[in-house]
């Protein structure tokens, strides 16, 4: 075991003779500081691109992705889907049914034209004419 | 005038103060805190690792320490942390050393070594002798002798926080700083150092 001052003189030998350091360059103090800030951009940089990233991965999860086999099939069922309703909702003509309508205009028509209610509708235009005249003298006195 | 009030201010202030104004982002005060520590980084790594890449090394540590601020728990231990990353940062460069340790990173060193001498001509003979002495005494320890010894007798941090830096039991510490100091005061008796 040493003693105490033996260590002692050892150590300030150590400390009075230990290597000079040499300078360092002028420059040093303002190169770190410009790592740093470029080291900063560049760290800034990565983040926004790992932000817009992830922006881009969480709205592809809200969207599921569907494989591409899946397409056709779709396009083909919507489109029989929609022939179909249509022929569905707007009802297919049958010839029966046109004959029927033929002669339905028709009777209307001959009714219209040889009923009785024709010569009815004849005597009430004539009262609206008359009508119309007894009013159309009148007129005047009621202005004056 | 204000410079000069800003730059006292800032001196006073404490390491957790100045590292509180870096976690909002002001440079200023990492400027600070470099200014505060960069010669006993330096030092260290030097101790370490040679004269080779000091300025690298002594970057990257600062690099290191800006990074990792957010991640310092207890700011008040700023010094420790900071030997902590010095220490990293010179294991890191130690082991990347042995990896492509070769002849011609020994010249460098060696022409290193050269340019210090050269530039202190003037200095006392016996001065640069035992500076060398002290060099290679040191070069002569392990890696975990070395730091120990660096950090304990060189840089005045006491055993407990070396410990911290090394996170090391507090037993081993002792245990190494004695077993360094005996290597190194043998090394140098014998190259005939008499006043150990």
């Amino acid at each position: 075991m040493n003693n105490p001052s033996s260590d002692q003189e050892l150590v300030k030998f150590l400390k009075q003779y230990r290597p000079n350091i040499p300078e360092s360059a002028p420059d040093l103090e303002l190169k770190i500081l410009a790592t740093i800030e470029r080291n900063e951009e560049a760290e800034n940089k990565h983040n926004y691109r790992k932000k817009v990233g992830s922006l881009v991965s969480n709205n592809r999860s809200i969207i599921p992705c569907l494989p591409r086999w899946v397409f056709p099939p779709a396009i083909a069922t919507t489109l029989i889907v929609f022939w179909s309703g249509y022929h569905l909702l707007v009802p297919a003509f049958q010839p029966d049914e046109g004959a029927h309508l033929e002669a339905f205009f028709v009777n209307n028509w001959e009714d219209v034209l040889h009923d009785s209610r024709g010569e009815n509708m004849s005597e009430l235009s004539q009262t609206d004419w008359f009508n119309f005249a007894v009013s159309d003298r009148s007129e005047p006195q009621t202005t004056n | 005038m204000l410079g000069v009030l800003a730059n006292v201010l800032t001196d006073n202030c404490s390491d957790s103060d100045l590292v509180a104004q870096c976690l909002k982002g002001d440079r200023t005060c990492f400027r600070h805190l470099y200014q505060r520590y960069q010669h006993k980084v330096r030092s260290t790594l030097y101790q370490l690792c040679g004269p080779s890449l000091l300025d690298d090394l002594t970057q990257e540590v600062f690099l290191r320490v800006w990074k990792g601020l957010p991640k310092l728990k207890h700011q008040d231990n700023f010094s420790t942390w900071l030997y902590r990353i010095t220490w990293n940062v010179a294991s890191d460069q130690r082991q990347a050393f042995a990896k492509q340790h070769s002849f011609d990173s020994k010249l460098k060193n060696q022409a290193e070594m050269n340019q210090v001498v050269v530039k202190n001509n003037t200095s006392d003979l016996m001065q640069l002798h035992y500076q060398d002495l002290v060099h290679r005494g040191l070069e002569q320890l392990s890696f975990e002798h070395r730091s120990v010894l660096v950090l304990h007798d060189l840089e005045d941090i006491p055993q407990k926080e070396v410990a911290q830096i090394l996170e090391l039991p507090a037993g081993t510490v002792k245990s190494r700083v004695f077993y360094a100091r005996n290597a190194v005061r043998q090394f140098l008796q014998n190259e005939g150092v008499r006043e150990l």
